[in-house]
């Protein structure tokens, strides 16, 4: 009985689109957990990375609470999610992708993450892995994203870009070449550490000289100015910026300034805003 | 009298490293049942066998290694300078081995190959331990080497802090940096497992030299009137130490205290005749980095290096305290 009606459910389910391929991923690192977020059936997520739910680092902090994550970072925590599929970046441990690898799992690398369209072929190269439906979810955002990119390019084309350094805590500056140069870019600003400091990646600010640049903004990772400035006006060098000084700073949530996947358009947008507000006053 | 404890020591560590391996290979994330670990290792399901031989025997067969070298190593350093605090790291080869693999990572090499950054790390050592046995070979005096060592350690661990302070800004990379700075024994794959079994040959090697060291601690010219070529001696014990640190710290980074602790508690459990603590120190070295890397399992993944640290500072504190004494 069953067996005569296999064929039928399959040809079903065939033509209802309902059947997602026995795909089970675990993704190792914020930005390929975004990725497979947007795309993947919830069936098909079998774990997610431990920042995943963690808002300071991941744009799907709230989708992501609803899936098991790796809580350690070696080969065996990923392995006991049995999956069929693990997704990791050019920077993970080689002997934790090695012994995935040798573990019988597909594993997926991505090592091209500096701006959109390496994200949008990202979010290509995994949907084709998943399925039609995910390549389906994956062409819908692709295009969605282009539409949003260009309103945004057309709402700033005259716009004056406002000069900004993205200071840290840590002890560099994003220069040319990042993530956060990424954002400038899209977002009509010009990064003062790659134009006028020369630097490329995050690098060690050069501290006299950091204080004669025109600084309009400071962009910082928080929820209000005044938390986001609060640790800079006790730090030297930035404590003596007039920038920082008068308060004159952009806010976007942690995530977006380091952000890998297709999210960041929402911190081009979320960038723009902060910085030409009255572009955006409607 | 003590000497008649070695004995039942050796049986008591070789069954409590047997014991400890066992449970070693029977716990971890996986969850796998007893049966499922039964299945595991007779390669009956394909899943607990990739789990028991692909992930937890390379571990705990490093973790065997290491222990072993790091302990018999320190041994040998705690009887050539005739001090008692001497220990592996004294003559900057694990500064060596921890800045090459800094280097490699800090390079971006990684990558490139699973066993680039442990190649490096052996370059980085074996470097060092050049230098170090370039200055035996010289006829430097104990205190010109350990004045050496200090200078080496500083040096590596200014390249060290460089790469630090320059190429670390992913949480992945200072993660793979971490590792090798503290040590850990996580993912270790089969070719660390080979990379590190040259310790068997040294730890072979290092047996019969147990009696010329019981001689060498009365001092030099007292072994050397008993017919102990010191100089020879010493240049073997320095080669086989340095080779034996350098060969841990390829394969599982910097891991402190081991070449301390276990030498001390093994002189106090069965005193200090060397030709018994030599085959004494490979095993109970081992039995201790074992039982620390299971203990770090236990408790939520704590690195090997923190967790030998951690027993290993109290106890060092209270060495120092008894010795004051």
């Amino acid at each position: 009985m069953s067996r005569r009606l296999l064929p039928l459910l399959l040809c079903l389910c065939a033509l209802t689109g309902t059947a997602a391929p026995a795909a089970r991923v675990v993704s190792q690192t914020v930005g390929s957990d975004e990725l497979l977020l947007a795309v993947a059936a919830p069936g098909q997520i079998a774990a997610l990375s431990h920042l995943a739910s963690d808002p300071a680092f991941s744009g799907v902090a709230r989708e992501a609470a609803a899936h098991p994550r790796i809580t350690l970072g070696d080969a065996e925590t990923i392995l006991r999610f049995l999956p069929t599929l693990a997704l990791f970046a050019d920077y993970s441990r080689v002997e934790l992708v090695e012994q995935v690898r040798r573990a019988g799992v597909e594993v997926m690398i991505f090592d091209r993450y500096k701006t959109l369209e390496d994200a949008h072929a990202n979010l290509r190269r995994l949907a084709a892995e998943l399925g039609s439906d995910a390549e389906a979810r994956a062409e819908r955002i692709v295009n969605s994203d282009t539409a949003r990119l260009a309103a945004l390019r057309e709402k700033l084309a005259r716009a004056k870009p406002v000069r900004v350094i993205a200071p840290s805590t840590y002890g560099v500056i994003a220069g040319g070449g990042t993530t956060f140069q990424d954002l400038c870019d899209r977002a009509a600003a010009e990064n003062l550490a790659a134009t006028l400091g020369g630097l490329r990646g995050h690098a060690a600010p050069p501290g006299e000289r950091l204080l004669m640049w025109p600084i309009d903004r400071v962009v910082l990772a928080g929820e209000t100015v005044g938390a986001a400035l609060a640790p800079y006006r006790r730090l030297p060098p930035y404590q003596f910026m007039p920038a920082v000084r008068e308060g004159r700073a952009a806010v976007v949530p942690g995530w977006m300034l380091g952000c890998v996947s297709h999210l960041r358009v929402e911190a081009y947008e979320a960038l723009a805003r902060a910085l030409h507000p009255e572009l955006f006053a409607e | 009298m003590k000497s008649f404890r070695a004995v039942p020591t050796l049986a008591l560590a070789f069954v409590a490293l047997l014991g400890l391996a066992a449970l070693s290979l029977a716990v971890g994330d996986a969850r796998l049942s007893p049966s499922q670990l039964l299945d595991g290792l007779l390669r009956r399901d394909e899943f607990a066998a990739t789990i028991v031989w692909n992930i937890r025997m390379p571990r705990l067969l490093v973790a065997t290694l290491v222990g072993a070298a790091l302990s018999a190593s320190g041994l040998v350093m705690q009887a050539y300078f005739r001090n008692g605090l001497a220990s592996p790291g004294l003559l900057g080869v694990s500064a060596g081995g921890a800045a090459g693999a800094v280097v490699a990572i800090g390079c971006g090499l990684a990558a490139v190959s699973l066993l680039t950054v442990p190649l490096f790390a052996v370059a980085g050592a074996l470097a060092a331990t050049g230098a170090v046995i370039l200055l035996a070979r010289r006829g430097a005096s104990t205190e010109r080497l350990l004045l050496a060592g200090v200078a080496l350690n500083a040096l590596l661990g200014a390249v060290t802090s460089y790469v630090l302070s320059t190429h670390t800004l992913t949480y992945e990379r200072n993660a793979q940096i971490l590792f090798w700075l503290i040590g850990g024994l996580e993912d270790r794959t089969w070719e660390h497992v080979w990379m590190a079994a040259p310790v068997l040959p040294a730890a072979l090697l290092l047996l019969p030299l147990g009696r010329p060291m019981d001689l060498l601690s009365l001092g030099a010219e007292e072994a050397q009137s008993l017919g102990v070529d010191v100089r020879r001696l010493r240049r073997r014990l320095l080669a086989l130490s340095t080779i034996l640190t350098a060969l841990a710290t390829a394969v599982a980074g910097t891991v402190g205290f081991v070449g301390l602790v276990v030498p001390h508690i093994l002189r106090l459990l069965v005193g200090p005749e060397h030709r018994l603590l030599v085959p004494l120190s490979l095993v109970a070295g081992a039995t201790f980095v074992v039982g620390c890397d299971l203990l770090g399992r236990a408790s939520g993944d704590l690195r090997l290096g923190i967790v030998t640290a951690l027993i290993g500072g109290p106890f060092f504190l209270w060495l120092l305290r008894r010795d004051e004494r």
